[in-house]
């Protein structure tokens, strides 16, 4: 078995980088599905219709056809009048970084030859909230909010990720 | 036969505190359990209901075997993280004063080091899969990720520094100094250590950070009538209330702003009846949050409270964790925080605050909080 995420390419077979060869790092969790670079998200069949907008690049938040409410990430509910019908919003891919970390040390196989790197926390113009990492600005580069802008990073046939980089207009 | 309506903490233990305890979770746990049940006069025997965190490896009926348990009546877990030791009291009291078990022992035994280390994401991940699938992929893999994002935007807001989070560490790092129990007994630390140590997950440095323990500790509930019979001096628990969500809750609210308020009318007390604190230290920028969301003082002003010695435990306005807590003593998920609220109440804290009536304990950043106090009849 191999820790060396960039030799796990099978999807197919997800990687168990469990058997760490170094006895003073943290133990990695098993059963991660990671890509290359990129720890991999499993989606539910029920936000598919998220994952597959984004492999047409377009990022689509939900939102209550009863009441017009968006909210991110997906639920069975809207989080304001509790109707479960819904459609999925096309968002403008505008916004502005909310907050930000840092990781210095590294948890995850994924991310060992990453540090440091930034993961923001994204206010859309359109209001919901978006977990994601900018392509082009360096950690200590990242302030609040900075402009951003949507870009989809396509990792495998299924998965493409929502990133974002420093607007442009 | 009446039911109770007072319970009181009548024993409490704990095992020593490593980085490689050479023992099982389980044998950590009933170590704890037999040290806390000798302390109160209580015969193993006696027990009658058994409680833990979820994230918690030994089952109660393990516990109750090697225990000998005659009728185990109640027992449970509470699910989500090591946020819930005061919501365990909470459950437990009132399973006392309904009648349905006599003795209540909580316990809490981790390899937290040497096993199954959090902040590897080892216990908390989610693998990629439901809520995960919308933020792991980005590197937030760990509490510690989120609590850092919260944090940063808080001090965007609120002009917290990252040195006043460091006087959180530096002070109960003075705490430990005085506890012999404590990991880092032995070790000073200065607000420079703190400003030159590395960064973990940005804004949090090393020694914001809280340690990874391996030990054990339990605490054991009865009511306080019994209580009064037994070794100790009883401990009254005199409220005790857990909270999970809230609609309203802004991205920079802890949920302390939603329990304080709770807690201190079911106490009939207000924070400035406090007279000693324990805080959830998982990351040291959260105890100038609770500070500020439970009401010890208003927002943006937990730091310059913290940066002028305010939670000191020699003159400071409310000393807070006195032993050292999760970062300097042990990070035993709130259950160190559960037994230094008792030692305070009780008189015996290594940094004991003079005439304690009111001993306030939060785990989890009120998630969960208790007030202990004496037995004043």
């Amino acid at each position: 078995m191999t820790n060396d995420p960039t030799t796990s390419g099978d999807r197919s077979a997800p990687n168990n980088p469990s058997g760490s060869d170094d006895p003073g790092a943290p133990t990695i969790p098993s059963e991660m599905n990671i890509l290359g670079d990129r720890l991999l998200p499993v989606p539910h069949p029920e936000h598919e219709p998220y994952w597959s907008a984004l492999r047409a690049g377009e990022l689509r938040i939900q939102r209550c056809t009863a009441c017009d409410s968006l909210r991110h990430a997906p639920q069975p509910m809207c989080l304001k009048c509790r109707a479960t019908d819904h459609e999925w919003a096309l968002m403008s891919g505008r916004g502005e970084v909310y907050s930000y970390v840092v990781t210095h040390q590294p948890t995850n196989p994924a991310f060992r030859d990453k540090t440091p790197f930034a993961t923001v926390l994204i206010q859309l113009e359109e209001g919901p909230r978006l977990v994601s990492n900018l392509i082009d600005v360096a950690p200590d580069h990242i302030e609040i909010g900075l402009p951003v802008e949507v870009v989809f990073h396509p990792v495998t046939d299924d998965i493409t990720l929502p990133l974002f980089r420093r607007a442009v207009s | 036969m009446p039911t109770p309506d007072r319970v009181a903490v009548a024993g409490i233990g704990e095992t020593d505190y490593s980085r490689d305890s050479g023992r099982s979770e389980l044998t950590l746990s009933l170590q704890a359990i037999t040290a806390a049940l000798d302390d109160a006069g209580i015969d193993p025997t006696e027990v009658d209901g058994l409680m833990t965190w979820a994230v918690d490896t030994s089952p109660e009926a393990a516990i109750a075997e090697n225990l000998g348990v005659r009728d185990l009546k109640w027992f449970g877990q509470i699910n989500q993280a090591g946020n819930v030791g005061a919501a365990l009291v909470a459950s437990a009291s009132a399973a006392i004063r309904a009648g349905l078990a006599e003795v209540v022992v909580i316990y809490r035994g981790v390899n937290g080091r040497s096993g199954r280390r959090y902040g590897s994401g080892a216990v908390t991940s989610r693998r990629g899969q439901g809520p995960g699938a919308f933020t792991e992929p980005f590197g937030m893999l760990t509490p510690q990720h989120g609590l850092a994002m919260t944090a940063q935007r808080r001090m965007h807001e609120t002009g917290t520094t990252s040195r006043q989070f460091g006087m959180v560490a530096v002070t109960e790092r003075a705490h430990a100094n005085r506890n012999p129990r404590a990991t880092f007994y032995d070790r000073p630390l200065t607000i420079e250590d703190h400003q030159t140590s590395r960064f973990i997950v940005e804004p949090f440095r090393l020694y914001d950070c809280c340690l990874e323990t391996d030990g054990g500790g339990a605490l054991v509930l009865t009511s306080l009538e019994r209580a009064r019979s037994l070794r100790q001096p009883p401990v009254e628990v005199k409220a005790a209330a857990q909270f999970a969500y809230a609609a309203d809750r802004e991205y920079i609210d802890t949920a302390a702003k939603y329990l304080g308020p709770r807690l201190w009318a079911q106490a009939g007390m207000d924070p400035s009846d406090m007279d000693v604190a324990q805080i959830y230290d998982h990351f040291a920028p959260f105890v100038v949050f609770a500070l500020e969301d439970y009401g010890f003082v208003d927002r943006g002003e937990g730091g310059p409270l913290v940066e002028s010695g305010g939670i000191a435990w020699d003159g400071g306005l409310l000393p807070v964790n006195t032993s050292g807590g999760h970062l300097s003593e042990a990070y035993l998920q709130g259950m160190n925080q559960l037994l230094e609220g008792v030692r305070q109440a009780r008189g015996t804290s290594t940094a004991q605050v003079p005439d304690v009536g009111a001993s306030f304990v939060d785990t989890g950043i009120g998630t969960g909080a208790v007030i202990f106090g004496p037995d004043h009849r």
